[in-house]
């Protein structure tokens, strides 16, 4: 049992990453100030089912992505469950790949970033359908295990595995297309080996 | 590590399972989900391979830089208070005040 008054003290310190979060769930701000409030408050309520010393930031992400699920997915029409198209392993090392010895000094990431834009980076995360972009946040942004994000989705880890699998790959193959859609050449697949 | 790197450009010639194996495996891998037996096969070779290295480094590469994008938007600076000031009436409206 977790004491109530100290909710905020413990919680609050996980505010920032969950409002990123949220913003990628619902694409808007108003939205995401929405989802964080909801989440908090159902977790200040919950807490006293909390067990004290098991992972409080596991706790707040399940509950806000089944606030997400259950809440904002029921005010769409239907939900937003769409399949995507298969793309190749590795789409865009193999278009953009070799990057590193362009420019001796600065770091492979960096080098990586700069190809995009921050907009484009969102944006090609939010063009994910929520079936793909949740557990591709979970996992490659939040850093949870299969296992956590199977029980946050309710879904069999098998499935927490195709759609990252095909997520992480439309996932790129945007990234690719906004980037070429903008005119940044990147170096042909042919001449990286 | 980085003069390994010089022969990144030489075809990727080991084609004799270790690579096969190690790129089916990759995001097992990066996710941390391989058992410790296999993690350390796995990063043995990737520190004996410099092309397997290469896609390891750049899917690891880009996913940081893809958390640092989405970490870096924050909420609006009195966020925090107006989150707070619900927290506290939440209570008060349960009687926990």
């Amino acid at each position: 049992m977790a004491d109530q008054t100290l909710f905020a003290d413990e919680a609050m310190p996980f505010m920032t990453q969950i409002y990123s979060a949220a913003l990628r769930m619902t694409r808007n701000p108003a939205d995401a100030e929405d989802l964080v409030q909801e989440t908090y408050l159902r977790a200040y309520r919950g807490f006293g089912g909390f067990k004290e010393g098991s992972n409080l930031r596991a706790w707040l992400y399940r509950i806000l992505t089944n606030t997400f699920i259950n809440q904002y997915r029921s005010r769409q029409r239907r939900p937003e469950e769409t399949e995507l198209d298969e793309q190749e392993d590795m789409y865009l090392l193999k278009r953009i790949g070799g990057l590193e010895a362009v420019n001796a000094g600065r770091s492979a990431e960096d080098e990586l970033m700069d190809y995009f834009t921050d907009e484009e980076v969102t944006g090609a995360l939010d063009d994910l359908p929520e079936n793909f972009r949740v557990p591709v946040l979970l996992a490659d942004v939040e850093g949870f295990s299969y296992k956590e994000i199977a029980e946050m989705l309710d879904v069999p880890i098998g499935t927490v595995m195709s759609r990252l699998h095909r997520g992480r790959k439309a996932l790129q193959k945007g990234l690719y297309d906004y980037a070429s859609s903008r005119g940044q050449s990147p170096v042909p697949s042919d001449t990286a080996s | 590590m980085s003069s390994d790197m010089t022969d990144h450009d030489l075809p990727h010639e080991h084609l004799d399972g270790y690579c096969v194996d190690a790129l089916r495996e990759l995001y097992l891998f990066l996710d941390g989900e391989l058992t410790e037996e296999r993690r350390v096969v796995i990063e043995a070779h990737i520190n004996e391979c410099s092309p397997c290295m290469e896609k390891f480094q750049f899917e690891d590469d880009l996913r940081v830089g893809i958390r640092t994008v989405v970490q870096g938007q924050v909420p609006p600076p009195d966020f925090r208070d107006r989150l707070l000031s619900a927290i506290d009436q939440a209570a008060a409206q349960s009687g926990g005040a």
